[in-house]
């Protein structure tokens, strides 16, 4: 296409490949095992003066007043197509199987990769979700380091998902590009 | 008899380390974290102030290196060509069970705490993902592990990975490229979000790109024929982007911005950079809209060949 459009304007035309990441194959067996110890520790409780914030913070984003959302419900269904977002963990979880935590660290619905989430993440509402994924996470690594027959149910579901495919990453031979010029 | 001894000493160890039931281990735990509560919420907060962006994450990653080594975790540093990148391990042998913990802000986003938009550095970087918080939960819970295994109640190797640069380059991609999670029998992940969960959703796939134009220069005015305008190119191009949009998968996102839009009116403008990213449901589904772009303008020849240059 960019080719296309150098020859309509008669000029030159470069392409080049910054770098790319894999979707995040999640693993339900692992993520059985999280919930379990989820449930254990509870919802994310609150003070109100932490709700008074999230509330503040929504009304200054014109979002809906919905508070903080610290509250642990069952497992859902792996969705076919959930949503946005892309992380390169995505690349680690088509190597070795990835059991993977999203913990609440900023009120409900704030926009992200914005101001609020920097607010956030540098006060209580943000620390709270920090030790909770902290306790959640090591828990699971209790259970993980213990149970041999749930490092192998991991490691099938991941074997099945896998199957034949062959990992190859986006990327340019060459090292990482540190100095990068802004 | 001291031979007795020590196998009665070996039976007994055994014995301790499978008695130990997972509950009681993870009361443990919890307690170590509890006590740890200040620490780390220090620690967070000194990688929120330093607000470090891609591969520039000097202190953020010294912090949690320093943190790590205070708990006698052992560090490997400047992993896979990049100077913050580390692993934080202790313990031998299997199994080895790993943690992945990121450290990068986003630029342009510094924020005070307070619940309007208030800048804290004109221009600088913020924690606008939470990584912050990613870095330290996610050491914060090898450290816990670490204890566990030196008391002999668990058996096998934990090992954290400070993975810089996620928000830009992905630096992952070089330390999976370079063999760093090769021993790595599970990892475990976490996201800051607005929810609790545990995560059993996939996240897209996405390719970044740059495509720079370069056409001939001139007068806007007195001489125009005599110029090749890479902005026609541009225009042409993201054109053709924005009508691919309606053929494509609701799965499918396309993005992109101009990195050089030029400085004046009046000159024809010879170089316009632009970087796009294709986001999908998987690396396959990705293949397939890029053999379409390919396919309908018959040119888009991005990978695996890079850095073509088409006359």
């Amino acid at each position: 296409m960019a080719g296309g459009a150098a020859i309509m304007a008669n000029v030159e035309h470069k392409i080049s490949l910054i770098s790319g990441v894999h979707d995040l194959l999640p693993n339900r067996v692992g993520g059985a095992a999280l919930q379990k110890n989820l449930e254990v520790l509870g919802d994310i409780l609150y003070t109100q003066k932490e709700i008074d914030f999230a509330l503040e913070m929504q009304r200054n984003n014109g979002k809906p007043e919905l508070g903080i959302d610290g509250k642990i419900r069952p497992l859902r269904e792996t969705l076919k197509s959930p949503g946005g977002g892309s992380t390169d963990s995505g690349d680690v979880s088509y190597n070795v199987p990835v059991v993977s935590l999203a913990a609440t660290t900023a009120p409900k619905g704030v926009p992200w990769h914005s101001w609020s989430v920097v607010a956030s993440s540098g006060m209580s509402i943000g620390h709270k979700g920090m030790l909770h994924a902290a306790k959640a996470l090591g828990m699971t690594m209790v259970d993980i380091f213990k149970d041999s027959k749930l490092r192998e149910d991991i490691k099938k579901e991941f074997d099945e998902k896998i199957g034949e495919y062959e990992y190859d990453p986006y990327l340019d031979p060459g090292p990482p590009p540190i100095d990068y010029v802004d | 008899m001291k031979k007795l001894l020590a196998i009665l000493f070996l039976i007994i160890s055994i014995i301790s380390v499978q008695s130990q039931s997972p509950n009681k281990l993870k009361k443990v735990l919890l307690n170590s974290i509890e006590q740890k509560t200040d620490e780390l919420i220090s620690l967070s907060d000194k990688i929120w102030e330093a607000a470090e962006v891609a591969f520039r994450e000097d202190k953020s990653a010294e912090y949690l290196i320093e943190y790590a080594e205070a708990n006698g975790l052992v560090v490997e540093k400047g992993l896979a060509g990049m100077p913050t990148a580390f692993t934080a391990s202790y313990g031998e042998g299997k199994p080895v069970i790993g943690i992945i913990g990121e450290f990068d802000a986003l630029p342009g986003l510094s924020q005070t705490t307070d619940s309007h938009r208030n800048i804290l550095k004109e221009g600088g970087a913020g924690h606008g993902c939470g990584h912050n918080l990613f870095g330290t939960a996610s050491l914060g819970a090898a450290i816990a592990i670490k204890e566990l295994i030196e008391e002999g109640d668990l058996k096998g190797t934990v090992k954290f990975f400070g993975t810089p640069a996620e928000e830009k380059f992905f630096g992952k991609l070089w330390m999976i490229r370079d063999g760093v999670f090769d021993d790595v029998d599970i990892c475990m992940d976490w996201h800051p979000a607005d929810n609790t969960e545990a995560n059993v959703q996939p996240s897209l796939a996405l390719v970044d790109f740059m495509v720079e134009f370069t056409g001939q220069s001139a007068h806007a005015s007195m001489d125009p024929w005599n110029a090749r305008s890479a902005n026609d190119a541009l225009e042409l191009y993201t054109s053709g982007i924005n009508a691919y949009r309606e053929h494509v998968r609701p799965s499918v996102r396309m993005h992109y911005h101009i990195q050089d839009a030029g400085q004046v009116v009046n000159v024809v403008q010879i170089i316009r950079e632009s970087g796009f990213e294709l986001e999908t449901l998987q690396k396959k589904d990705y293949n397939l809209s890029m053999n379409r772009l390919e396919e309908w303008l018959e040119v888009l020849l991005l990978w695996p060949t890079l850095n073509i240059k088409y006359l």
